[in-house]
């Protein structure tokens, strides 16, 4: 149980990076010259801070170099004066907003407080108890370094580097806060680019609805990093397509700067710098050479560092790309390309017209857990309202969206790689609204019935998911019991192995003690079971594991008797056989799931 | 020609029979997400 000390320390290295972030931003506005003001500049400042913050800590994690929450303090105090400076040479609103506008912006700022706190909660959200955090814990306690059998660690992880500073001082719960502070900017910016397009009052509903919508409830108070992509992303797409707009060539430089971040936070956001490229240059408006090869040369300094990064922990800078050429380093070809295909099957539906027309339609209407009515019924409702003949440049902005989005329901139909693009269906949503409740009495009433009812219903589901995460902030371990009673049980047995011990999958960060997970997609360099007929062969999986520092495993079995000597799984059971393992008698048989069950197995020292 | 995505005020407000369709739209997709998120209706997977 934590006393109010603990909270308070909880609390504080939850902020204190955040804050960092915001002050390192705050110093990139004004060379930017991007004229914002209020929860915009902040917003702005954070999302900008986040891409110099994560590439001060991969240099400085490289070398060693603590990063204490001292550290964060200092950095988000000495942004203080920019920020200051940014305040005052904001543009004035001509007038103060209506109190109704300033009660839903009130409204969106609870919303944001209870995001934040929620995130405080323990990390149960499978990818990142799994992997984000066991690879920025791995390093916080040493250097940045190759990490073997931790495929995702080659992958590019920005936004996971901005958990070093809470992991490194001991508050794993207190991560998340960074997802949660980019659920909140995403919203500020939707707020401003809304209330510019549509009215103030518009932009506040919209960011109410942006952290209250399934996608961000499904990502906020957790370690995933989408939310961090989408940030950069979309703030790169978004300040492209203003270049187009206004032909400010400094839209340019910070949409290249942006561009440079999301690829830093995830190797399929490199997709993001082409398409903003694509709305800068076709948009009607083609920069000069000298500004595009200033642009690129941002980006490409700034996806510098990770591409160094990569060619000493891989041998290939571009890792996984090109790794016919280049190699995978450590990892197996045949994992890489099988990641690829898995990734493919996060909606069961051929690849054909009639797939594709189902999943849109799954957006809102379906079921999937990956992709199903994540982004509500309001692009839909209203989004369609605003649909008219319109500028070369939206054209060029919407054809560019619409084929990188193609290229994600193709290959990664999980919706939460689509972060960067889903904040813009607000637009036309809020433009198409606003139309409808500008006709007359019946229009406003319906605009109003849709708001409130959908408007209620994604408040029952954040409440339904971040309520008990905050009641869990002073006993979260019996908030994990109660959220994974297996991936518990499963904790009671590692703790009881040897060295290293090996687990089948889960909650990597939960445990005690270094555990190497055996499902492929993690390890990238065995096939413990058979995978569409690649298979590890037992003495070659022994070998590996051996070198890893495997000396024990927990596996999930069937429960029931067996023959002496077999539990069901090929591998263990050739090793059984072999009188290379044993399976520990002494540790108790605990509940897996499926009405399966954990069993400890140690294996036994070569002479 | 004016952008009705950059500012609304270039959309015209809708009135007689495409207010009705609108109005209708926006009734029945809501309330089929509501059927799909709280009713456990099935359209798609």
């Amino acid at each position: 149980m934590r006393g109010p000390a603990e909270l308070a320390a909880l609390l504080l290295a939850g902020l204190l990076p955040s804050l960092a972030c915001v002050g390192l931003g705050a110093w990139l506005l004004r060379p930017l010259r991007l004229r914002a003001a209020g929860s915009e500049a902040l917003a702005q400042a954070f999302v900008l801070g986040a891409g110099v913050a994560s590439l001060a800590i991969l240099g400085l994690r490289s070398l060693g170099v603590p990063i204490p929450l001292g550290a964060c303090a200092a950095a988000a105090l000495a942004g203080w004066p920019a920020l200051r400076r940014a305040a005052r040479d904001a543009p004035r609103a001509a007038a103060p907003a209506p109190r109704r506008t300033r009660a839903v912006d009130a409204a969106a700022l609870v919303l944001a407080a209870l995001t934040f706190l929620a995130a405080l909660g323990p990390e149960t959200y499978w990818d990142g108890f799994e992997y984000h955090l066991p690879i920025a814990g791995a390093w916080s306690r040493g250097p940045i370094r190759a990490l073997p059998g931790w495929l995702d660690a080659e992958l590019r992880a920005g936004v996971d580097l901005l958990y070093v500073p809470a992991l490194g001082a001991g508050q794993p719960d207190a991560a998340a806060a960074v997802t949660a502070c980019f659920a909140a900017s995403l919203a500020a910016l939707l707020r401003a680019e809304v209330s510019r397009r549509v009215s103030p009052g518009a932009g506040s509903l919209a960011a109410c609805f942006a952290l209250a919508v399934p996608l961000t409830v499904q990502s906020a108070a957790s370690t995933y990093v989408d939310l961090g992509v989408g940030a950069h992303g979309f703030l790169a797409l978004l300040l492209a397509d203003r270049w187009t707009r206004s032909g400010d060539p400094r839209h340019l430089t910070a949409s290249a700067l942006c561009a440079g971040f999301a690829a830093n936070d995830k190797l399929h956001a490199a997709a993001i710098l082409p398409a903003a490229l694509a709305i800068a240059a076709l948009g009607g408006r083609p920069p000069g050479a000298r500004a595009l090869l200033r642009g690129a040369g941002i980006a490409a300094a700034v996806a510098l560092p990770w591409l160094v990064k990569e060619g000493v922990t891989t041998g290939n800078p571009f890792f996984p790309l090109f790794g016919g050429w280049l190699g995978f380093g450590p990892f197996d070809a045949r994992h890489v390309q099988l990641r690829a295909l898995r990734l493919g099957t996060d909606y069961p539906l051929p690849r054909d017209a009639a797939g594709l027309a189902t999943y849109l339609v799954s957006l809102t209407f379906g079921r999937n857990v990956y992709s199903g009515g994540l982004i509500g019924p309001l692009p839909l409702a209203f989004g369609v309202l605003a649909i008219r003949r319109t500028t070369r440049a939206a054209a060029v902005l919407g054809a560019t969206l619409a084929a990188l989005f193609l290229a994600q329901a193709w290959s990664m139909p999980a919706l939460r790689f689509a972060t960067p693009l889903v904040p813009f269906l607000a637009l036309p949503a809020a433009v198409g609204g606003a139309r409808l409740a500008r006709s007359g009495r019946s229009g406003l009433l319906a605009a109003a019935l849709a708001l409130a009812a959908t408007g209620s219903l994604h408040l029952a589901r954040l409440g339904i998911d971040y309520l008990p995460r905050i009641a869990a902030l002073r006993d979260p371990r019996a908030y994990e019991r109660a959220v994974f009673p297996d991936q518990d049980a499963l904790r009671q047995l590692v703790a009881r192995g040897r060295g290293v011990v090996a687990i089948p999958m889960g909650a990597a960060a939960w445990m005690d003690r270094p555990v190497y997970l055996l499902h492929w997609e993690r390890n990238g360099e065995l096939f413990f079971d058979r995978v569409r007929g690649q298979y590890t062969p037992p003495d070659e999986a022994l070998a590996l594991l051996r070198r890893r520092g495997v000396g024990s495993l927990v596996i999930d079995v069937a429960p029931g008797a067996r023959a002496p000597g077999e539990l069901g799984q090929p591998t263990v059971d050739a090793w059984l056989r072999a009188g290379a393992a044993r399976v520990r008698d002494d540790a108790p048989r605990l509940p897996a799931r499926g009405g399966r069950e954990w069993v400890l197995v140690d294996l036994v020292e070569s002479n | 020609m004016p952008d009705p995505l950059a500012d609304a005020a270039n959309l015209p407000p809708l009135h007689g029979a495409r207010r009705a369709l609108a109005i209708g739209w926006v009734a029945v997709v809501t309330a089929l997400y509501l059927g799909v998120r709280v009713f456990g209706l099935f359209l798609v997977p």
